[in-house]
């Protein structure tokens, strides 16, 4: 148990409780009839016969084929490895939006449970799974393990997360980077609200050393739509100086324009860097979510040569 | 500026409401939160000094339209325009052009501009009230009063208007608006209006100079009730392809003779643009169509055709040359011309010497010259003479006769020179000749320039030696010879020419110095207006000296009519020159025969060679004079028998018939023609229009709906409504378009 757990209150326990078995829930319900049963250990997936060649062990003749055919064959298999997965979620202030139509429910609290989700059905697969928080600087890290138990720390560790400083998106990814040693997976949980370039730039390290990179890009409906009538006073939630008086009808369109600009470089950039983007709003189902990854998941795998 | 409904100003303080509404909208706002401030910053970078001053203009917007509305339902009024007073009722005096170019088509209307003129002028009647007072006049040829002064029945109007006829002649303008300032100030509104309706010719409305212009300016201000002039023109149709006129009749011989071939000459002018081929000229006096030529005229060009025309009977005939001219203008395709057919000229010769022989008296001389021919042949003779004593002139043997010549007369009893005086004051025509027996005083004191019947074109020269023989001026050792060179009478003209008509061959001996200078400073002056020197000497003394005096012509030689004094009646020049010069005085007064439209027609009752001697009525009795009109209506007049009748309703070309008395007086005619311009087809060009308007003071209308609207805005003043309310709804979608664009934002 990490430390973090004992900062957790009665409250945040409560919450870890409703956490562990709200991501069993959905985990369950989405793999239900997926994938192969976790339970049943790991097993060796033939891929393909070679021949043999001096050197090679003599174990892994294929004495039956030799019999059919009278010559020397190697079996290979698949390469079985434990995927790694580090999760970061950002807990930047940005994050603590919660819109009207989301049930009361901020990005940052629609992140955790997502990132709940996603760590138990990562642990499920027998993969390791670990958690790093972060806003302006890496503020929790949960190292990846594949133990089932190894659960508990990651939730104590969403639980106790709280939304608030401004987001330094880049510096923390090479903070990460640095700490990442093997190449796995890196599941980045933010809304992304930094500069483009640079966080492509920062992520390209993950990629160019092997790892895979999927992004869940959470957005709240209030802000791909903009609804708001009235003169509003927006003020930022990573910094209370920051203060506009707007007059909505006036700015929608050209808000929207920047919207569908930032998203559209966004794709372009992801698409480039070959990571994977997945867009959700704070309305959405989680089984959703979580469907879209693992068909990309699937998809990967399938053409992938790991 | 004032208000109809000034109350309903107040609800222009419902601009405050927008104003209220916008001032409470800033102080209401909700407080949000933002994560993706990075996104709203740079969008309301974008556009946000475009979104302050949009919003200030839809916040103006926005109170500027109950504004607008509140001042468009208070009916504002620009009173500026109105002229006080001009409200009341009216008085139009309608001045309408019917000259000949309104006989053009126009181009508003398949009709003629006279026709378009007409439907404008009703229109003005019909929008009138009943208490406009109107008088009609058609302004071409002569103004004349159509309604005969002035209604206020509207339908009398009309029917009048309906029945005018166009065609007439060329519009004098300046007597036309005298006419309609005149009638103006007769009448009893004292809002009071002159519109003109008409194409505005050039050739018309050009000759009303500058001067003009201000003198009538000057005398509409003199008025105490000035009126207003508005000038409405009428566009004529672009100039016809073909407009063919037959214009200047002109008669190569002062007389006709009956029986006695004479050319007539005119000239048919094409105003089109194209060569007209084969259009046939007639000749036809009165009924009878004598000859036709077929002719080609270039374009903008003319020709000239020369008729060979023979009348048989004596008395007035009236000559018509028409042209064919399926295409143009019909009025101006015909030329009237009257003639005086006469059987021969009557020449009465009074002599000094009746009892010498033929060739040594002047009067023989002068008798064969006139009547060379003798026997059978006499009937060629254009002149019968007859040769009278002294002693026998009484007025009715001077009537009987056209002209009388004098040759050597020493003097004359004073009731004989009286009787000559008054044949030359009706239109006779006298001859003097000088002679060794001529008695100057007498001359110069009986008939000089003071005296009571100044006849003589001037006076003679009395020596100052009486040494002299005979009270001449000898020229004893050289021969005078005749300048031809500075010949310039018509009936001379064919003597003009240096070498023609051996006039080069004449020496003159003796010469009576005639003086046109005279001691008397008035009389000078007279004699300087009314003499002309004719013919000349070389040594620049006057040998032929002309003189109208009343309706006649005098002419008088410095020499003797024998060949006492000079070669002259010897040389076959003396033949013809005699001839010329009897013709051009038995002429007499036929011009007056032919005239422009618009000239006045004057009849004397008394005149010698028109009324029989003996039939000449009493002074006392008054004479009814029956005018006929070349359409045929007649017009009565009942004139004194002892003043001249005057006729002026000479506005349509063509033949008159004038009738005296009780019909049994012979007719006489008068050809009245259309004036050579009115056949142009240039109209003023709008910026001469515009300028002649200025001038006036005048407004100019090309429309009746412009006249209405001008006549709307001088009484009533200009209503701003239309225009508020056009400017409410072009805010009304500003106001929309505005919002809608802050709202989409658009960049």
């Amino acid at each position: 148990m990490s430390s973090s757990s004992r900062l957790l209150t009665s409250q945040d326990r409560d919450a870890l409780a409703k956490l562990q078995l709200f991501a069993r829930g959905v985990v369950e319900g989405i793999t239900v009839g997926r994938h192969r049963s976790p339970h049943k250990g790991a097993s060796v997936e033939f891929k393909e016969h070679r021949q043999y060649v001096k050197g090679d062990e003599i174990r892994s003749i294929d004495w039956k084929l030799f019999g059919k055919t009278d010559r020397l064959y190697i079996r290979q298999y698949e390469d079985e490895t434990n995927l790694r997965a580090m999760v970061l979620l950002d807990q930047s202030g940005s994050m603590a939006y919660s819109g009207s139509r989301s049930n009361g429910m901020s990005k940052h609290e629609f992140a955790r449970r997502l990132v709940a989700c996603l760590t138990t059905l990562l642990i499920r697969q027998q993969d390791a799974v670990g958690l790093t928080t972060f806003d302006t600087a890496v503020r929790e890290v949960v190292p990846a393990r594949s133990k089932v138990s190894h659960l508990l720390a990651i939730f104590e560790t969403l639980v106790a997360s709280r939304p608030g400083a401004e987001t330094a998106l880049s510096a923390t990814l090479q903070q990460v980077a640095e700490k990442l040693k093997r190449r796995g997976l890196l599941i980045l949980v933010s809304d992304c609200f930094d500069d483009v370039n640079t966080l492509m730039r920062s992520l390209a390290y993950f990629t160019h050393a092997g790892s895979e990179v999927v992004i869940f890009q959470i957005w709240d409906r209030d802000e791909l739509d903009f609804p708001f009538r009235q003169r509003t006073q927006f003020r930022s939630l990573e910094s209370a100086a920051n203060q506009r008086m707007v007059d909505p009808n006036a700015i929608r369109a050209t808000y929207l324009k920047r919207v569908a600009e930032f998203q559209q470089q966004l794709v372009e950039r992801t698409t480039r860097e070959r990571i994977d983007l997945i867009t959700c709003t704070t309305d959405q189902a989680y089984a959703d979510v979580l469907s879209t990854y693992m068909a990309r998941r699937e998809s990967i795998r399938r053409g992938g040569t790991r | 500026m004032s208000f109809l409904n000034w109350m309903l100003l107040g609800g222009a303080a419902a601009f405050t409401l927008p104003l209220l509404i916008h001032l409470l909208n800033r102080s209401r706002f909700q407080l949000v939160d933002w994560g993706a401030m990075h996104l709203l910053e740079s969008a309301l970078q974008a556009n946000s000094r475009r979104m302050q001053w949009q919003s200030l203009l839809l916040l103006l917007l926005r109170c500027a339209i109950p504004i607008l509305l509140a001042v468009a339902l208070a009916r504002p009024v620009l009173t500026q325009w109105r002229i006080p007073g001009s409200g009341g009722d009216k008085s139009i005096v309608l001045l309408i052009d019917n000259s000949l170019s309104m006989d053009r088509a126009s181009t508003v209307d398949p009709s003629t501009c006279f026709d378009l003129a007409l439907k404008q002028a009703a229109e003005i009647l019909g929008q009138q009230s009943a208490t406009t007072e109107f008088s009609i006049w058609t302004i071409g040829g002569v103004p004349t009063d159509i309604l005969v002064g002035t209604t206020f029945d509207r339908r009398r109007a009309l029917a009048k208007l309906q029945a005018l006829r166009g065609g007439a002649g060329s519009l004098l303008v300046q007597t036309a608006l005298a006419a309609g300032l005149k009638q103006s100030q007769q009448m009893q509104n004292a809002n009071r209006e002159i519109i003109v309706i008409s194409d505005f010719q050039s050739g018309d409305w050009q000759g009303f100079n500058d001067s003009e212009q201000t003198a009538w300016k000057l005398r509409v201000a003199a008025e105490a009730v000035p009126p207003r002039v508005v000038l409405m023109n009428i566009e004529p149709a672009a100039a016809r392809l073909t407009n063919l006129s037959v214009d200047l009749v002109a008669l190569e011989t002062p007389v006709i003779v009956a029986g006695q071939s004479f050319p007539i000459t005119a000239d048919v002018r094409n105003h089109g643009n194209t060569v007209v081929e084969d259009a046939t000229v007639v000749l036809q006096v009165g009924e009878v169509e004598l000859t036709s030529r077929r002719i080609s005229i270039p374009a903008m060009g003319k020709t000239q055709v020369v008729f060979a025309c023979q009348i048989d009977s004596p008395g007035q005939h009236d000559i018509e040359i028409h042209v064919d001219d399926a295409f143009g203008v019909s009025g101006d395709n015909r030329v009237y011309h009257v003639v005086d057919v006469r059987n021969s000229i009557r020449v009465l010769i009074i002599d000094g010497q009746p009892t010498a022989p033929l060739l040594k008296r002047s009067s023989g001389y002068l008798s064969l010259a006139l009547s060379p021919f003798q026997g059978p042949e006499a009937t060629k003779n254009y002149a019968i003479t007859h040769s009278i004593a002294a002693n026998q002139i009484k007025p009715q043997v001077l009537n009987e006769h056209d002209v009388v010549i004098m040759a050597d007369l020493p003097r004359l009893e004073n009731s004989a020179a009286e009787a000559i005086a008054a044949f030359v004051n009706q239109g006779g025509g006298l001859l003097l000749f000088a002679g060794n027996a001529l008695e100057l005083n007498w001359y110069n004191t009986q008939w000089g320039a003071t005296s009571k019947s100044p006849l003589l074109p001037a006076m003679y020269n009395t020596p100052p030696q009486a040494a002299l023989p005979k009270n001449t001026s000898a020229l004893p050792d050289s021969k005078i010879k005749i300048q031809s060179s500075t010949i310039a009478h018509p009936a001379l003209k064919e003597f003009a020419r240096p070498g023609a008509g051996d006039l080069a061959s004449v020496e003159i001996r003796r010469v009576i110095e005639l003086q046109l200078d005279d001691a008397s400073p008035a009389a000078a002056e007279v004699n300087a207006t009314e003499s002309q020197v004719i013919m000349r000497l070389e040594s620049d003394q006057p040998l032929l000296v002309a003189k109208r005096y009343g309706e006649g012509e005098v002419l008088q030689f410095a020499i003797a009519a024998d060949d006492g004094w000079s070669n002259f009646p010897l040389r076959p020049a003396f033949v013809p020159l005699m001839q010329g010069l009897v013709q051009w005085l038995a002429a007499g007064t036929n011009s007056e025969h032919n005239l422009t439209t618009g000239q006045a027609v004057t009849l004397f009752p008394n005149k010698g060679r028109e009324v029989a001697s003996d039939a000449k009525p009493a002074s006392s009795t008054n004479i009814d004079v029956v005018f006929t009109t070349p359409n045929g209506e007649p017009i009565s007049k009942t004139l004194p028998a002892d003043s001249p009748v005057s006729f002026d309703e000479t506005a349509f070309p063509g033949i008159y018939r004038v009738s005296r008395g009780q019909g049994n007086q012979p007719e006489s005619l008068f050809a009245v023609n259309l004036p050579a311009a009115e056949s142009k087809p240039q109209t003023l060009a709008t910026s001469e229009l515009q300028e002649l308007a200025r001038a006036l003071d005048a407004t100019q209308a090309s429309t009746t709906a412009t006249y209405f609207a001008r006549e709307s805005l001088r009484n009533n003043g200009r209503e701003l409504w239309r225009i508020l309310i056009l400017a409410l709804v072009v805010g009304l979608f500003v106001e929309l378009w505005l919002q809608q664009r802050i709202a989409r934002g658009a960049a």
